[in-house]
């Protein structure tokens, strides 16, 4: 190889790649950074407060699979009259293709969105108030606990801010909750002291018309099944915060189950096995609550009735 | 992929391009083609290769040197991805024989080395290109199942410097049974999986989410093994 290539390999690492790629390892970064916030020990009948979100809107999505994504090849001659005539046709070549890129992940969400197409006057009535009021009444962790305005001061030990995102199966047949929470301590209310993940995926529904399933009665089983994957994910954090650390020596295997008809696995640590339900620590650090295999022995609990019936 | 070995191979794949051969066509796995009345049939794998990173579509020496360069981190990473109990497919595979086609079954403990066999004289429809003929006497075999991975860790394709995807996990390889008096395919089935990072691809230096969809892929090219052979 030339001196003169040994330059250019340089230039075109040292100053396109980091372009092309830097705002994506920026929002990786802030993501694995936010799940590492030290955990404090929450009392088991501490108080606690839900503050509602600004939005009232609940966000509701298809699950999407980016497994097909990908521009394809495009044979690309450059017009290469100097170094930088060359540098600037590779520059333009990325900056369209991030574009496509970017377009076609949007294309897909888009069209998994579809499913929710019967859902929308069930969707459009559903809002945060409502589901966190059903959710809290079905929560079991803690002491008392309260819905508190965004701008309303809120009253107990701590307060927790949760930010949901819904999911429905293409088939229908799951719902899926990703509950980004944040914990506070009201002593010392400036700084999240627990924040993380939590991914509560509900037992798959048999049916032929599991739309007309999911909203007939005003969407109640909709809004029911929600309401309590939210439920679930609050005692989750809840318990994981009263427990503290300590699960580093779990070993990491990869947990198969069901998410609907649809059979998922996910690399992580098995916290527990518990009537029907399986909780893993994911290698993001996140919480995620499935449904355990058809079959497979969970281990035995005395009571539970802590898991709420949808779930188990 | 390291930046010399992202050359050399670059340099090599230039020189080899036209000795290419082709895959062989997928052969399906007839019903009575694994019982016990179908003779000995050894159950082998091919040394698992390396777990990398590889970039389909860079296909100039700059570009695969660009290419190697922006995903040095998520290369040294996949550098330290451990196998799980893919080694034991093997066995896994010569279980779910013995117990749905009641056939007779022998795990080949050794790694087979398919490129130090000779080649087959008669080229045709369904011949290995390789002789599998002396592996009957060897280990005492009717037919021969082979388990060829070939590629594993995380492929993402490019556009000359450019890359046109995120990068995805990756298992590809092949099975196959030869039969050993005819040297013929019996079952060929290319595997190919790819599996996406849920959300964020790109989270050095653990890369969280492709490690998911690393062992995801593993899982589904094991399924994907055992679909057939445990109909």
């Amino acid at each position: 190889m030339t001196p003169q290539s040994l330059r250019l390999v340089r230039s075109i690492a040292g100053t396109i790649v980091p372009m092309v790629f830097i705002s994506c390892a920026q929002a990786g970064n802030d993501a694995v950074q936010a799940g590492q916030a030290p955990p404090r020990v929450i009392g088991k009948d501490s108080n606690w407060s839900l503050r509602l979100p600004k939005e009232d809107k609940v966000v509701y999505r298809g699950v999407v699979s980016f497994d097909g994504a990908g521009v394809g090849d495009q044979k690309l001659i450059y017009p290469a009259p100097n170094a930088i005539g060359f540098l600037a046709g590779v520059i333009t070549h990325g900056l369209i293709v991030g574009s496509v890129k970017d377009s076609q992940k949007q294309k897909l969400q888009e069209a998994a969105d579809k499913v929710l197409l019967p859902y929308q006057s069930v969707l459009g009535s559903y809002k945060h108030p409502e589901l966190m009021r059903r959710a809290l009444e079905k929560t079991l962790t803690g002491g008392s606990k309260k819905l508190v305005e965004s701008s309303e001061k809120p009253g107990g030990d701590w307060l927790i801010e949760s930010a949901t995102v819904f999911s429905i199966t293409q088939d229908q047949t799951a719902i899926i909750l990703d509950n980004s929470v944040s914990i506070y301590a009201l002593n010392v209310p400036s700084a999240a002291a627990y924040q993380n993940t939590v991914t509560v995926v509900s037992l798959g529904k048999e049916g032929t018309d599991l739309a007309s399933f999911w909203t007939a009665n005003d969407g109640e089983k909709l809004k029911e099944e929600s309401a309590s994957l939210l439920a679930e994910s609050l005692d989750i954090v809840l318990s994981e915060m009263a427990s503290g650390p300590g699960k580093e020596g779990i070993p990491y295997k990869t947990v198969r189950y069901f998410e609907g008809k649809t059979e998922k696995m996910e690399r992580g640590q098995l916290v527990s096995e518990r009537c029907g339900r399986v909780l893993i620590k994911t290698l993001r650090g996140g919480l995620m609550s499935v449904p355990a295999r058809p079959g497979a022995a969970t281990a035995p609990a005395a009571d539970c009735a802590d898991v709420p019936s949808s779930l188990k | 992929m390291s930046y010399k070995t992202g050359l050399a191979l670059a340099a090599i794949a230039v020189g080899l391009g036209g000795c290419a051969t082709r895959p062989p066509s997928p052969v399906s796995l007839a019903e009575d083609s694994l019982n016990s009345q179908t003779g000995r049939l050894g159950v082998a794998m091919t040394a698992l290769p390396k777990v990398d990173t590889e970039f389909p579509g860079a296909a100039c020496l700059l570009c695969l040197a660009a290419a190697a360069t922006a995903n040095s981190s998520l290369t040294a990473h996949a550098n330290t991805l451990p196998y799980e109990d893919l080694p034991k497919l093997k066995n896994e595979v010569a279980d779910l024989i013995r117990s749905k086609k009641k056939a007779n079954v022998t795990v080949i403990p050794e790694d087979l080395k398919v490129g130090e066999l000779a080649d087959y004289g008669t080229v045709g429809p369904n011949i290995a290109r390789k002789d599998f003929s002396p592996l009957k006497q060897k280990y005492k075999i009717d037919k021969l199942l082979v388990i060829d991975i070939t590629a594993l860790g995380f492929t993402r394709p490019y556009s000359a410097y450019i890359p046109t995807s995120d990068p995805k996990a990756l298992l590809r390889g092949a099975g196959y049974i030869v039969n050993l008096n005819n040297n013929t395919y019996e079952w060929y089935m290319p595997v190919i999986i790819t599996k996406s990072a849920d959300k964020n691809w790109d989270e050095p230096t653990k890369f969280p989410g492709l490690t998911n969809a690393y062992f995801q892929a593993l899982e589904l090219g094991k399924d994907r093994f055992f679909e057939p052979l445990g109909k």
